[in-house]
């Protein structure tokens, strides 16, 4: 064995005592074995007079008070499992909440079912929480000088990475979808052959005016279908309302009435979507009618 | 011999050597070795804890390019010697009477 081998060894078997300690005791042995070659012994012989590094080690571990040891990092070891931690839950949510702006699902029967708007946009705070942990922790290794800590947080910053990627390039192509069916929608308003664009665009703001109000007894009554008229009360509006934002604010413009026909589980739909501005929120109405122009589906983001 | 008065021995031994003048490694290993057996690795904690008993201090010079660690005898180190020297009659007769030897007990 060559000393640099030997004094290599010894350095990465002793990784548990300080830094210091550890030093001076390389600097030992690195003397004597440099003393046996000079007094005659040959490089191998020098290092084997030593005793196998095992021995050596677990001798100096024996006699090591505990003042020579490493203390463990705690810091470290918190911020690294707070990082892992807040990395698996933001990548989760980057997966599991695709479409981050809806959060539930009810079955009304039509095409766009009633789905309860949500306010639960992308977890921003959650992403930059978790950037600022996982930063944090590899800079507190790398002072540290720990390599451990720097090992794992650079695995967990790669994962945190790809998880943004790939979460950012899905999130871009949704976008581009989204704008590529509203366009097809525009297209079809005049080539509509079962319902008369007028008409639906009149019944469209006529519901959306009674959802504004909170007149959901004669939104019931007058214009939904039967499954519909079970998430008309005040109660299960009213939440639904409240999600998107506790006060609207007053009414401001409405923009543009897009219609399309859908045909779905052999049942004739028609769609129309409008985006409503108000004091404080704009929100966008997507509402199904049934055969009968009565109203399938309602939807609020 | 038994480990913990080697231990206590060796340590003399090492204060000894240094009474002479000052040494390293090396050196203390091949002078405290005609006496008794020792190796590198039973010398580096008995050097570390006369250190930090303040009995030796140590102090680097280079030599061919390197690092040697001299050791010096502090006073303290001395006195530790001393207080032996003083005990010597003592440990004599304790020694012979260990050992089994006759004793008169005046």
């Amino acid at each position: 064995m060559t000393k640099t081998n030997f004094i290599r060894q010894l350095s990465k078997a002793l990784k548990r005592l300080k830094p210091e300690e550890r030093s001076r005791y390389l600097a030992y042995y690195e003397e004597a074995i440099s003393d046996l070659m000079e007094n005659g012994d040959d490089e191998d012989s020098a290092c084997k007079k030593q005793g196998s590094i095992e021995t050596i080690t677990a001798k100096i571990y024996e006699d090591a008070g505990a003042e020579m040891l490493r203390k463990r990092d705690w810091a470290m070891i918190i911020l690294l499992i707070l990082g892992i931690i807040l990395t698996v839950i933001s990548v989760l949510c980057m997966f599991l909440l695709p479409d981050a702006g809806a959060i539930s699902v009810l079955d009304g029967n039509g095409p766009v079912s009633v789905f309860v708007a949500g306010k639960i946009g992308e977890p921003m705070v959650l992403y930059i929480v978790s950037a600022v942990v996982i930063i944090a922790g590899l800079l507190y290794s790398c002072i540290r000088k720990r390599k451990t800590g720097i090992i794992i947080s650079i695995m967990i910053f790669v994962l945190f990475s790809v998880g943004c990627l790939i979460h950012g390039v899905e999130y871009a192509r949704q976008e581009k979808e989204t704008d590529a069916q509203n366009t097809v929608e525009e297209n079809e308003i005049d080539n509509s052959n079962i319902s008369d664009g007028n008409f639906i665009e009149e019944r469209t703001e006529e519901i959306i005016h009674l959802v504004e109000n909170g007149d959901y007894d004669t939104l019931a009554d007058t214009y939904a279908t039967e499954e519909m008229r079970q998430y008309l009360t005040d109660d299960y509006m009213g939440t639904s309302k409240n999600m998107i934002s506790d006060d609207w604010g007053e009414y401001r413009f409405m923009g543009a009435i897009y219609t399309q026909e859908i045909r779905e589980n052999g049942v004739d739909y028609t769609v129309a979507q409008v985006t409503v501005t108000y004091e404080n929120v704009s929100v966008t109405y997507t509402i199904s009618y049934d055969s009968a122009f009565m109203l399938a589906g309602l939807y609020m983001k | 011999m038994d480990a913990q008065l080697r231990k206590g021995i060796l340590e003399l031994c090492v204060l000894a050597v240094l009474r002479e003048q000052d040494s390293y490694g090396y050196q203390i290993i091949k002078d405290v070795s005609e006496y008794i057996e020792i190796s590198e690795s039973t010398l580096y904690p008995i050097l570390r804890r006369l250190e930090t008993e303040g009995k030796v201090e140590s102090y680097n010079t280079e030599y061919n390019n390197r690092i040697r660690k001299y050791h010096r005898l502090t006073e303290l180190g001395q006195s530790t010697l001393q207080e032996f020297a003083n005990d010597k009659e003592k440990l004599t007769r304790l020694i012979a009477w260990i050992g089994g030897e006759q004793d008169d007990k005046n």
